[in-house]
């Protein structure tokens, strides 16, 4: 059909409707749309300006402002996290990614240390004081908002494929598999401290916080599975019941109406008409059940004798929180009791004042052991609870003859494990002697010995492998 | 011939809580049409220009996306983007972009102020948006459409993502991952219209090919016939090849008709949207870069200087805030030779020497301005407001202005108004036909090409080396009133007079500078510091040895800055054969070696294939590689190599 046919059918529809002999033609609609044609025809060949292109040219004030990134950024991170893998979290850990690297209190710090003393419990507090310099925590560099919830952030790499002129270099194109270790490429991941401590589970695991009392702990959990027909109403599942009478209503439709000829459509009730009747009744199952689970106490016992000022109290304080997060992301339930010792042992009821304690005078280990035991055999008396207890010191204290009975004591009453962090005052060498408290340590019982975890640590740096050290025992960290 | 300014007005509804920004908004409104005029005068024809204020955030945000449309499709790359720059607090402030729609929408960083608003607004509009609407490497920008184009395609993607079922976020990543990592293979710019379509190149050869068979029943003679048979051979092969001449428009191509896979129409759609992000933003501004900076930065020498904007109402202050603002990119000579803004601006300027001509002058009328102070708010008075009257034949809008009282109106010290007061200056008429028919059909390497004359680097060189004498005779100066010793200042007959002698002297004071800071660490006070920063000395060497370099081998020295432009550094990619005419269960793409950039990256060359392998199932790639030896020194000359990929994962790789 060419150009003239189409006219000519046009022209013939024009003007009369077959069979009414009616004249269609609208003289003004038709004189409107030529109009409308004309006008568009010369806009088309730009004749005339339509009047939004006449709009001068102004100045508008600033809009609200709008993050239009969100999505990109939230699916970015979705691609993002699986790419955290050990060798990321070593690298923040030694501190050594070169583009990650704070200074604390004057002297460099890893990446780790400068992360958790970043934790909010230290916000705006003065972690300690020393002769010449009081140690502030660093105010948090970012602001949170913009970190889509997240308080750390973690270097990855993730490659972008294609070669971009100005971001990669010039030459022989850049992108593909190894583009992750150009440092343009490198993004910073932010996450929680919860989610961070589950990743630090990839690098080494906890064996004494395998529960060996398991059994004995049961909690009642309920959860609902699968449908009953009987129940109590107020379990009534009413989506579940609107479809059984559905599926109900269906099934007597008369689907083979050759084979059944008798039935009449009509006299089926409608989907609407169709009543619900006492068989269509669903209702949740539930079930109940005691899963093993287990509760912790952890007693921390932090020296605040005047020797620990400084950087020692700040690195037992940081020894501390990690443990703390640590523990909250492996039980359902922590206890922790803060005990803060010099000569004389105090108990601190306040997690936040905990971390605040200043130090002056001296040094007592018993008196620490002798309040723990105390607080243990009132408050968490038997096998209902998994009891840990960690000392963090210098380690200048009474003769190791009065305090190993001490840690015997408590290992053998009831103790799953007792962990002794040891702090270098940075005094320099003592000739390779070791500290009455070290002492006291390694020369328990066997067999309470190997309930006994001991590490010494020079720097923040190390704590996280001393942690690691004291907890799995492992003498190569 | 009279000229009277501002007859058309502007204005705006001014809807913002915050008076000191209406306050801003208001006075630039009423510089807008005043650039407006005065650009036009020089030539410049920018389509209409939206202007917006925004936050330096919302700035960093959008920047991130094409060219900062304010829409675009949801792709993690742009999260990537804003993370980086988030958590490395890259970016700072940005001054002013632009898009290349129609009206175009500038942006103006919140806090520049108002001089830099000025400036902005006259970089922006008049250089870049004239650029966008009239220069030919924009025309397939589709400026018209364009942002009507980007939100077809935001939806177009958030509705394969959320339709989990046959797309969802994996499927559409799977394509459109590979399509951005093959973006910039989007096809030489400006397209060939004329060149014909596969089908009908394929025809007449066909065609040919007849003809020839039927020569050949009618040759004569052998050494006919062997002539035809050769020709016959030759454009059987050709037809054997699918495409028939080479594309190195991959994602054209892989999305076109002529692809011989049936694509689902939605993988087809994903490969044209990246083709043409791609086509819009990078290749446009990769290409024109330097020319675009060029006039804009032009035109923010010039246009600051003319009557119509009447700047010397605005306070001496501000005068030498702009002064100051100018020399942003010429802080250090060295740019004239590397920077595209003060390297743009000197071609610019050369362009228009060689081109222009004066014609005459005429008067110009400007209505006078007034910055209000304190004082005059609180003595009163009247000023000119310009209202809308009636719409004229052109479809603009023509104000008239009314008589108001500084009071009444509520006008507070910080605003611009205009006033009942003309003044009348006579200026010169250029014309600048031939300078704008070349800005506006050159790109960058053309610009370069043309341009970077012998002429052009003598002039460059005599205004750089006349900042290297003068720093000389300014540090021999100093070095006098310090008392340094006589025998290191070059003045005088000592004066250095070539390149040579320049290079020594200020080798010398390098080595003074050094001494004294060396002596300065081991004797503490007392030691003289030298007087000189290092900087400056630096940078006088940097132009000693460019001109140098030149001197050496001029040709080589413009093939360096040429390499700079164009997105020459590119790997030049081309789609060679389908294997639909041969039978061959592969295609195959062919890599130019350029020895200019050497191999392609190995990585390069096998991510290339898996990707491309998503959209084409098996596929080859031909280029040269270099033999090296065991300690990595390259053997002989480059030899082809091969890398093919069956499944998508492992690519094979041989010599061939």
């Amino acid at each position: 059909m060419n150009r003239d046919d189409i006219n000519k059918s046009q022209d013939g529809a024009e003007e009369t409707t077959p069979g009414t002999g009616v004249v269609n033609h609208d003289a003004a609609a038709e004189k409107a749309l030529s109009e409308w044609e004309t006008q568009m025809l010369r806009v088309l060949n730009g004749d005339v300006d339509v009047p939004e292109r006449t709009r001068p040219s102004v100045v508008l004030p600033r809009p609200p402002y709008f993050d239009r990134t969100i999505t990109d950024r939230w699916r970015f991170m979705e691609r993002a996290k699986p790419k955290i893998t050990k060798d990321v979290l070593k690298q923040i850990i030694r501190g050594k990614s070169g583009v990650f690297n704070e200074t604390f209190g004057g002297k460099s710090t890893s990446t780790l240390a400068h992360i958790f003393l970043t934790h909010a419990m230290f916000r705006d507090c003065e972690v300690a004081r020393g002769l010449n310099d009081i140690v502030y925590v660093p105010a948090k560099v970012l602001d949170s908002g913009f970190l889509a919830g997240g308080d750390i952030e973690v270097p990855i790499g993730v490659d972008e494929p294609s070669w971009w002129p100005g971001r990669d270099k010039a030459g022989g194109g850049g992108g593909g598999n190894e583009a992750g270790e150009d440092d343009a490429d490198i993004v910073y991941m932010p996450i929680t401290y919860e989610e961070f401590l589950e990743l630090l589970s990839l690098l080494f695991d906890l064996p004494f916080l395998k529960q060996t009392d398991m059994d004995k702990m049961l909690v009642q959990t309920i959860k609902m599975r699968g449908l009953k027909r009987t129940g109590p109403s107020v379990r009534m599942d009413k989506k579940a019941t609107a479809i059984a009478r559905l599926e109900r209503f269906r099934a007597t439709r008369n689907s083979r109406p050759d084979e059944f000829p008798d039935l009449d459509a009509e006299a089926n009730p409608t989907v609407e008409q169709f009543p619900f009747h006492k068989v269509d009744l669903r209702y949740k199952r539930i079930e109940e059940r005691w899963d093993p689970d287990s509760k912790a106490v952890v007693f921390f016992e932090l020296d605040t004798s005047g020797s620990m000022s400084g950087e020692p109290l700040a690195m037992a304080k940081f020894y501390f929180l990690l443990n703390l997060i640590w523990l909250r992301t492996k039980y359902n339930e922590v206890k922790v009791v803060y005990i803060a010792h010099n000569h004389r042992a105090e108990r601190i009821r306040n997690e936040a004042d905990f971390f605040k304690t200043d130090v002056n005078g001296g040094t007592g280990f018993a008196c620490a052991h002798e309040l723990v035991w105390e607080i243990m055999n009132i408050e968490f008396p038997g096998d209902g609870w998994n009891k840990y207890c960690l000392h963090a010191t210098d380690g200048f204290g009474e003769h190791e003859s009065q305090i190993t009975p001490w840690i015997e004591k408590l290992v053998r009453g009831g103790f799953n494990y007792f962990g002794y962090l040891e702090v270098d005052l940075g005094w320099g060498g003592f000739g390779g002697w070791e500290t009455s408290g070290m002492k006291a340590v390694k020369q328990t019982a066997p067999d309470v010995r190997e309930h006994c975890g001991w590490s010494r640590v020079a720097s923040l740096d190390e704590i996280p492998a001393a942690m690691k050290q004291i907890m799995t025992k492992d003498k190569t960290a | 011939m009279k000229n009277e300014s501002n007859s058309t007005h502007t204005w705006a509804e001014i809807l913002s809580n915050d008076p000191r920004q209406a306050q801003l908004v208001r006075n630039l409104n009423i510089m807008v049409p005043r650039v407006e005029a005065a650009g036009k005068r020089f030539g410049a024809k920018p389509c209409r220009a939206l202007f917006t204020i925004k936050s330096d955030q919302q700035v960093l945000d959008d920047l991130v996306y094409p060219l900062g449309v304010p829409v675009s499709r949801p792709a993690w790359w742009y999260g990537k983007a804003v993370q980086q720059s988030r958590s490395k607090g890259q970016g700072g402030h940005v001054f002013e972009f632009a898009t290349v729609s129609n009206p175009a929408h500038v942006v103006l960083g919140e806090t520049n102020d108002l001089m830099m608003h000025i400036l902005v607004i006259i970089h922006a509009w008049m250089g870049h948006v004239h650029m966008f609407t009239n220069n030919i490497w924009h025309d397939e920008t589709e400026r018209e459409t364009a942002l009507q184009r980007f939100a077809q395609a935001e939806s177009f993607v958030q509705r394969l993502v959320n339709d989990e079922k046959t797309f969802g976020w994996e499927w559409y990543e799977f394509f459109s991952d590979a399509a951005h990592a093959l973006e910039n293979h989007s096809g030489e710019l400006p397209s060939n219209k004329e060149r014909e379509s596969d089908v009908e190149a394929r025809a007449a050869l066909r065609q040919r090919l007849d003809d020839l068979k039927h020569q050949h029943t009618l040759a004569k003679t052998d050494p006919d016939r062997a002539t035809i048979e050769a020709d016959i051979r030759d454009i059987a092969k050709t037809l054997s090849c699918h495409p028939l001449s080479p594309t190195t428009d991959l994602l054209g191509f892989l999305a076109s008709e002529d692809n011989p896979h049936a694509l689902l129409p939605e993988v087809k759609e994903i490969l044209d949207i990246t083709r043409y992000e791609n086509r819009y933003s990078t290749q446009v501004i990769g290409r024109t870069k330097t020319i675009h900076e060029g006039v804009s930065h032009w035109f923010d020498a010039e246009l600051p200087l003319q009557p119509e904007l009447d700047l010397i109402r605005l306070g001496a202050d501000r005068i030498f805030d702009a002064a100051k603002y100018d020399t942003m990119h010429d802080a250090w000579p060295i740019y004239w030779y590397s920077d595209p803004y003060a390297l743009g601006q000197e071609l610019i300027y050369y362009v228009d020497s060689k081109h222009s001509r004066k014609t005459g002058t005429e008067i110009i009328k400007v209505r006078r301005l007034k910055l209000l102070t304190e004082e005059d708010v609180a003595k009163g008075g009247k000023y000119m407001e310009a209202v809308p009257d009636h719409v004229d034949a052109e479809g603009k809008t023509v104000v008239r202005y009314e008589e108001r009282d500084i009071n009444e109106e509520g006008r507070i010290a910080g605003d611009l108004v205009e006033l009942d007061e003309f003044k009348e200056v006579e200026v010169d008429v250029w014309d600048r036909t031939e300078f704008w028919s070349v800005l506006n059909t050159f790109d960058d390497n053309r610009l370069f090409t043309t341009y970077l004359t012998e002429e052009f680097f003598e002039k460059l060189h005599k205004k750089a080396l006349g900042w290297v004498k003068k720093s000389i005779t300014s540090i021999n100066r100093t070095l006098r009133e310090v008392r340094w010793d006589p025998n290191l200042i070059f003045d005088g007959d000592r004066f250095p007079q070539t390149l040579q002698e320049m290079f020594q002297v200020i080798q010398i004071w390098m080595n003074q500078l050094q001494m004294s800071s060396w002596i300065g660490q081991w004797f503490g006070y007392g030691a003289a510091p030298f007087p000189v920063s290092q900087v400056v000395l630096w940078q006088m060497l940097q132009i000693v040895q460019t001109v140098a370099s030149y001197d050496a081998d001029k040709n080589e020295f413009k093939r360096h800055m040429l390499l700079r432009t164009g997105l020459l550094a590119l790997p030049n990619i081309k789609l060679v054969d389908t294997g639909r005419e041969n039978k061959t269960p592969y295609w195959t793409l062919r890599h130019e070696f350029d020895s200019d950039f050497g191999p392609l990256k190995q990585s390069h060359a096998r991510q290339t294939l898996r990707y491309f392998w998503r959209f084409s199932g098996p596929v080859r790639m031909l280029t040269m590689e270099i033999l090296t030896d065991a300690y990595g020194r390259p053997v002989g000359p480059p030899r082809p190599y091969e890398y093919y990929t069956e499944n998508g994962k492992t690519v094979k790789e041989r010599w061939l």
